[in-house]
């Protein structure tokens, strides 16, 4: 009812005014949810279905806590917050518009589940599309997209619901085996006012503790271990925080057992010059093989079986199995297996040790300890006089590129943001791991485009640390996402990019070779479709283009080292910056 | 049995071993061609892809080469390891040539690792 003694245009303007003051957007209690979270950051490539969230980030948020990262492409989004959550410990969130962002962006969410490692996804999605562009952008089960490689998925329908999915979502997807978590949130439900502000609350986050193993079943395979003549420790993705480091050094030394990190798949877990790094020497016959977050033990376990010796396996992924995709691993026939976190079983299986070891077993631990330094020293020695060969060669070989890049931040607090899958190893030879956050381990679904993307993710976590990041990045992988290389600059994430620049997808060179022989022909075809030259890429140029100091294609060895000083100079000053160094192939 | 007879025994089942397995791999002596070999090696057959551009930073290193020419072209036609694939499509010539290209590359032996910087450095954080 019109109130009296005002014109009509009037009264609908002081009523308009009246509403918006009493109203807010549904998004603006939504921002208030995610910051219970305590996100960091939310990384965006902007999309209409969830204009509305975008809207309340930047204002009602204030674009902090969450603060939003522009990228250029939705897989660089959730690469760079699977690179963020292994470095700072606590996942990103990534906003996505329904169908075609959640596309963009599901190789790597995708990677992020095969490395068990959260992000919190949220999709924005126009349930009710007028035009014929939004169409394709609706779906009648958006998370169905993205399933097979999610831990979780649900889709808010009004505000009560959304508050509970979002706090649940982060809960479920920090907890091991951890996880992408998905959240679908229609647009119209972002862009609704309400009134009632005071009425919602927000849940508490409680986060659950994460399993610990069975005590019978540890003082089990604590016997097995200390009776043990030759035990064996086999880490996968299980060090997840810096006490998992600590307590992996712990437990080796306790028991005086080797530790075999691995090579692809693994986190890096125990440092790679430890004295009790690798498999013990040529000599050294496991008879007890422990697994730690190791999802597949069937080799090891056929092979303990045929020679009288045991396996034993604690991982979290006995509690849960995946869907569709078959990175779960083989059944394993191990002797003990224990469904529980391998960080968090640590303290009681160290405890249930140290009660078992008699000063006779202390006497015999250390002595088979000192073989094992011997041989690690014997083997890491060998190692580098390897590199030593072809060192002054053009292309230059991957050995000199890392060792001159090792030599150069030596006296820096640096970490590693990219994998070792197209390095060969060398990273784990001639850089020295000594602490937990040197190293974050491979991309997890073994596909290309992690390494250039992701390393920004671990640079944004380890900013204002004082440490400085470097990323050795192939050719090939650079060119999945380029565009990471402008939010850098963008965002002022400083890191080196150093480009393993072969020119080619090396390591499917042999593979095409391999079927050419098995059919007896034209192995000498097999370049065609695997080389990335005529014409060369320019890389510098491309960096420079996005805003980054850049230099190269280094084709002279002995330009490296200066090359390195005059970029990692940039980066200790807060930059991005690539050097291009055209490198053998493997 | 006298050690005579031992001998001859012995000499008669190495000769069974050994020459079926000569035979298998017959001599060659082929003038091979180093330059159209480099070609073949680093952009033709892609031996550079695990063994370096000068058979010197891949696995394994190729410099300097220990086979003859005979058995070069006989383990790279049928490799007796996994790790590589068979050329057995290639010509004798044309791993003659590649052959050719590996024995021009001069045998340089490295300083030790301690003599260069960056590889010092590694070897001071090894326990």
């Amino acid at each position: 009812m019109a109130e009296m003694g005002l014109a009509a245009p009037v009264q609908a303007a002081a009523q308009a005014t009246a509403t918006a003051a009493a109203s807010v957007p549904a998004s603006d209690y939504m921002v208030d949810v995610l910051k219970t979270l305590n996100l960091d950051y939310v990384a965006v490539n902007p999309g209409s279905a969830f204009e509305g969230l975008h809207e309340s980030l930047i204002n009602h948020g204030q674009n902090q806590k969450p603060e939003m990262l522009t990228c250029l492409h939705e897989e660089q989004a959730a690469a760079m917050a699977h690179g963020y959550a292994k470095a700072a410990g606590k996942p990103m969130m990534i906003a996505l518009h329904g169908t075609v962002g959640l596309l963009h962006a599901s190789f790597g969410m995708f990677q992020a589940w095969c490395d068990r490692v959260p992000m919190l996804v949220f999709v924005g999605h126009n349930r009710n599309p007028t035009s014929v562009v939004n169409r394709p952008h609706s779906a009648q089960d958006m998370g169905a997209i993205a399933r097979d490689y999610t831990k979780w998925d649900d889709e808010a329908t009004n505000l009560d619901r959304f508050a509970e999915a979002a706090v649940k979502a982060y809960a479920i997807g920090r907890t091991p085996p951890m996880g992408p978590t998905l959240l679908v949130v229609d647009s119209g439900l972002q862009n609704s006012m309400i009134s009632d502000r005071g009425r919602l609350r927000i849940p508490a986050l409680t986060m659950p503790a994460p399993p610990i193993g069975d005590p019978a079943a540890v003082k089990e395979a604590a016997r097995i271990l200390v009776n043990a003549e030759s035990p064996l420790i086999t880490p996968g993705k299980l060090a997840r925080t810096p006490k998992g480091w600590d307590l992996l050094i712990e437990l080796a030394e306790l028991l005086q057992a080797p530790v075999f990190v691995g090579t692809y798949g693994s986190w890096q877990d125990f440092p790679n010059r430890h004295k009790l790094n690798g498999r013990g020497g040529a000599a050294y016959r496991a008879d007890v093989t422990l697994g730690l977050e190791l999802n597949d033990m069937s080799a090891a376990a056929r092979t303990a079986r045929s020679g009288g010796g045991k396996t034993i396996s604690i991982c979290a992924e006995y509690l849960s199995q995946g869907r569709n995709i078959h990175d779960f691993g083989n059944y394993s026939e191990v002797d003990i297996a224990i469904a529980a976190d391998g960080e968090a079983t640590m303290p009681s299986l160290i405890e249930e040790i140290r009660k078992l070891i008699t000063p006779e077993k202390r006497r015999a631990f250390d002595a088979r300890g000192a073989k094992i330094a011997e041989a690690h020293r014997t083997e890491r020695v060998r190692q580098v006089e390897e590199a030593r060969f072809g060192w002054d060669v053009s292309p230059i070989s991957i050995q000199r590129m890392i060792a001159e890049l090792g030599a150069q931040i030596k006296n820096d607090d640096w970490s590693m943001g990219s994998g070792h899958q197209f390095t060969g190893d060398w990273q784990r030879v001639l850089l020295n791991f000594d602490k937990h956050h040197r190293y974050w381990g491979d991309c997890g679904g073994f596909g290309i485009g992690y390494d250039t993307q992701a390393a920004v993710g671990v640079a944004l976590a380890n900013k204002g640390t004082g440490r400085v990041t470097v990323a050795v990045v192939g050719d090939g992988d650079l060119n999945f996402g380029p565009g990471v290389l402008w939010t850098a600059a963008h965002h002022k994430i400083p890191l080196l990019f150093v480009v393993h620049n072969n020119r080619g997808y090396q390591a499917e060179v042999m593979i095409v070779q391999r079927v050419c022989s098995q059919r007896g022909r034209g192995t000498q075809n097999a370049h065609i479709g695997t080389t990335i030259d005529n014409p060369n890429i320019d890389y510098t140029k491309i960096a420079q283009g996005y805003g980054l100091h850049a230099e190269g294609p280094i084709t002279n060895p002995n330009d490296l080292a200066p090359a390195f000083q005059r970029a990692l100079a940039r980066v200790r000053a807060g930059e991005p910056a690539l050097v291009d160094v055209v490198s053998q192939a493997r | 049995m006298t050690k005579l007879e031992l001998f001859v025994f012995a000499c008669i089942l190495t000769a069974a071993i050994v020459l079926p397995a000569l035979s298998q791999n017959p001599a060659t002596n082929l003038t091979g061609n180093a330059e159209r070999g480099k070609t073949l090696y680093n952009s033709g057959l892609k031996c550079a892809s695990c063994h370096g551009t000068t058979g010197e930073t891949g696995s394994p290193r190729l410099v300097p080469m220990r086979r003859t020419q005979t058995d070069f072209i006989a383990f790279v036609q049928k490799p007796t390891v996994n790790a590589m694939p068979a050329f057995r499509d290639q010509s004798a010539q044309t791993l003659a040539d590649v052959y050719a290209f590996i024995k021009s590359i001069p045998e340089r032996t490295p300083p030790p690792a301690q003599s260069i910087p960056a590889l010092n450095e590694v070897l001071k954080t090894i326990p």
